[in-house]
């Protein structure tokens, strides 16, 4: 933090809470103090460029008031059961931890999956020095926003060596309200050779409109595994812009699944930095848009060290007047020799209205790595859809299938089973419908 | 079981059809022969309602009922059934899936209830036997990557599922080796049973001495040229087109 940042952050008032630490105060006051100096972002942001601007701003720069006792519960009945196959599962309204709905089998208890208050004492080290330094300092202003005004938080950590025995479920359920934003935040560090699966679902209460500015934050340990599964499906007229900033150490490997499956706007800027040797990572997307949702998806691979190594795949169905958008960034630094990446952007357009943008961009300011990208758009083939019309099944159902064929190997690669047939399912609904039984039952039969 | 009277038909702005008329009864094996170009597969995509085929003149009656007026997909579950000149690959769809989504469809339109999965496995194993199948091939995705022979024989094994009433198979024999002919000759002959109507089209003698036809006709510049017996084909072999041609133009 420069003297300039500093004295900004004074001069907001950055607001402590009773019994936390300086520095934690002061991370607010640099977050403040950034998105005073960046703003709000505009259209000149290659990564907003086709984001109604005008429709964000008026939500305010502020949190929202917190969600009356009939608001929460509306929410927590959202909230639904656990998953099979998930070991801890913990519940976030609007951003505040809901500890009466937390709940953990008794695996691994050196793990530790705290509010960010009782976490101070806990992964305090951490968190002093990587808390917002991860997503918010690094982002755009709407991330800095996210850490001024930092309230609660989940903070998890996983010690050298451990690992639940399932995955980690994280609910966010946003209330609506017309004025000011929620800023749920998830700090995640897994220490060397830990393991984790973190599903992060984002949902709504239906009919409630409201905007979320969501920051999960992950470092991964030395030789450790992770895997983010980050699913938006937020009602009709909701609005999500989710940062997520991960950083990977010395031979770690990081796993990332970003679906996009409903909401007004759904934005997902996820950036990872290879920071040591031999770090690695995957990035797989899926977007499912319909009406006029408009999902869109900024990431950005840093190769900062040699011998990592990237992959990335994301997939579009775009329909209706919708809009999807996928701006992906891998640079290659001078000094990350013998790295190798590989990108990839699939779209299907199933409408003449659908809109798709997309943008693969490679910067190498070295000679001595491996780096291949590609995007394409197409429809549905005609013909194939006649072949399988004049087996019997119903146009309708024929597309259903077709569509699932293209996005069926970004739901199978899911790394917990139930997901798998619960993705499968509400896809199954969406691609096909209930018009369309046929559909619907072949793609059960595929799962 | 399927009567045309008349039949005019374009693509796009292409008049291709041009007063076709054709009559099969049930259990008939018709063969249609004629030069390149002369509408055998337009006529086989008009008949299963390709979209963009245009229907100007003329009716198509199956079964008492108006062909033309319905869908490519009601057509199939009423029992029409064309085997593709040319089949089209669907990656990422699996055959298995495929068949049983076709399959239940067909049965329950006819009101025979859907097989469950013992029900088609044991279907689809029997079937593959019959067309001479791989059990590995036949579990890929649909027609991806086959052969143009592979492709052809998956097109047999999808009739022998469906129990079309009216099978049309458009140049089923190109591309098959010797083998392969005979084995989907085999198939395709095992399901001949005197009620299901069959519309051969193709180019070759060799084929009609393994799926022997009732009848012959010669398509034309869309209309049909010529109809006989067996020995029709013969002479076609030996005289080729021209003659008819030279009639049809006259
Ligand atoms: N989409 C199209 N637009 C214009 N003309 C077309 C189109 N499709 C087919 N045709 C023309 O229609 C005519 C008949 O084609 P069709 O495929 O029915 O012939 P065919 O008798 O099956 O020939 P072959 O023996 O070579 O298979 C050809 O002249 C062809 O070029
Ligand atoms: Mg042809």
């Amino acid at each position: 933090m420069n003297a300039m940042h500093l004295m900004a952050a004074e001069l907001a008032g950055a607001s402590g809470r009773a019994g936390e630490p300086d520095w934690l105060r002061e991370r607010r006051g640099e977050g403040r103090a950034r998105f005073e100096a960046l703003g709000w972002p505009t259209r000149a942001d290659e990564a907003w460029r086709y984001v109604k601007m005008r429709e964000l701003v008026r939500w305010g720069e502020a949190s929202a008031p917190p969600p009356d006792a009939a608001a929460v519960e509306r929410a927590m009945a959202r909230a639904g059961t656990a998953l099979d196959g998930v070991a801890a599962r913990v519940v976030m309204v609007d951003g505040v931890v809901r500890a009466e709905a937390t709940t953990r089998d008794g695996s691994a208890p050196e793990v530790s999956v705290l509010p960010l208050g009782e976490a101070l004492s806990v992964v305090g080290d951490h968190l002093r020095s990587s808390l917002g330094r991860i997503a918010s300092l690094t982002g755009d202003g709407v991330a800095a926003l996210a850490l001024a005004e930092l309230g609660d938080a989940l903070v998890v950590h996983v010690p050298r060596g451990a690992a639940l025995s399932g995955a980690l479920e994280i609910v966010h359920v946003a209330t609506g309200g017309e004025a000011g934003l929620r800023f749920p935040r998830v700090f995640v560090a897994v220490d060397a050779t830990g393991e984790l699966t973190l599903i992060e679902r984002f949902i709504g209460v239906p009919e409630e409109a409201g905007f979320t500015a969501a920051t999960t934050e992950i470092l991964v340990g030395g030789d450790a595994t992770v895997r983010h599964v980050r699913l938006v499906d937020l009602p009709e007229a909701a609005l999500h812009n989710g940062h997520v900033g991960v950083r990977v150490g010395r031979g770690g490997s990081f796993t990332s699944y970003v679906l996009s499956l409903g909401g007004r706007l759904g934005r997902t800027e996820l950036t990872v930095d290879l920071a040591e040797p031999g770090a690695s990572c995957q990035l797989d997307g899926l977007y499912v848009a319909s009406g006029d949702s408009h999902f869109d998806h900024a990431t950005t691979i840093a190769h900062t060290s040699p011998h990592t190594t990237s992959g990335e795949t994301y997939k579009g169905v775009i329909g209706d007047a919708a809009t999807g958008t996928f701006f992906g960034r891998v640079l290659i630094r001078e000094g990350a020799v013998k790295s190798d990446t590989r990108q990839l952007n699939h779209n299907l357009l199933l409408s003449t209205e659908a809109r798709v943008h997309t943008r693969p961009q490679l910067e190498i300011d070295n000679d001595d790595v491996k780096a291949a990208h590609g995007s394409t758009v197409g429809q549905l083939d005609e013909m194939a859809v006649f072949y399988l019309r004049s087996r019997g099944i119903d146009e309708r159902s024929a597309r259903g299938l077709l569509t699932w064929a293209f996005a069926e190997e970004m739901v199978v690669r899911l790394p917990v089973p139930a997901l798998v047939r619960e993705l499968g399912r509400v896809l199954a609904a969406r691609l096909a419908s209930d018009a369309s039984p046929v559909a619907a039952a072949a793609i059960e039969e595929a799962l | 079981m399927l009567e045309i009277d008349n039949l005019h038909a374009r693509v796009g702005d292409t008049p291709i059809l041009k007063g076709l008329t054709l009559t099969l009864r049930p259990g008939e094996v018709a063969a249609i022969m004629g030069p390149n170009g002369s509408g055998k597969s337009t006529l086989s995509y008009v008949l299963s309602g390709r979209p963009g085929y245009e229907v100007t003149e003329g009716t198509v009656r199956f079964d008492g009922q108006d062909l033309l007026a319905m869908e490519a997909d009601e057509r199939a579950r009423a029992g029409v059934f064309l085997a593709f000149q040319y089949p089209v690959e669907v990656p990422g769809v699996s055959n298995k899936v495929f068949l049983k989504a076709a399959v239940n469809a067909c049965r329950k339109a006819r009101g025979q209830g859907e097989l469950d999965a013992y029900e088609f496995l044991k279907l689809f194993e029997d079937k593959r036997k019959l067309v001479g199948m791989g059990k590995e091939l036949a579990s890929r995705e649909v027609n991806s990557g086959f052969s143009g022979g592979e492709k052809k024989r998956n097109e047999i094994l999808q009739m022998a599922m469906l129990d079309p009433k009216l099978a049309i198979l458009d140049e089923t024999d190109s591309g098959l080796d010797i083998d392969a002919l005979k084995a989907v000759s085999e198939g395709v002959n095992a399901l001949r049973d005197g009620e299901r109507a069959m519309l051969v089209i193709t180019h070759y003698q060799r084929l009609l001495d393994h799926i022997v036809p009732d009848t012959v006709h010669v398509l034309v510049d869309g209309r049909i040229a010529r109809t006989g017996g067996r020995e029709l084909a013969l002479e076609l072999e030996e005289r080729g087109y021209d003659w008819l041609k030279a009639e049809a133009a006259a």
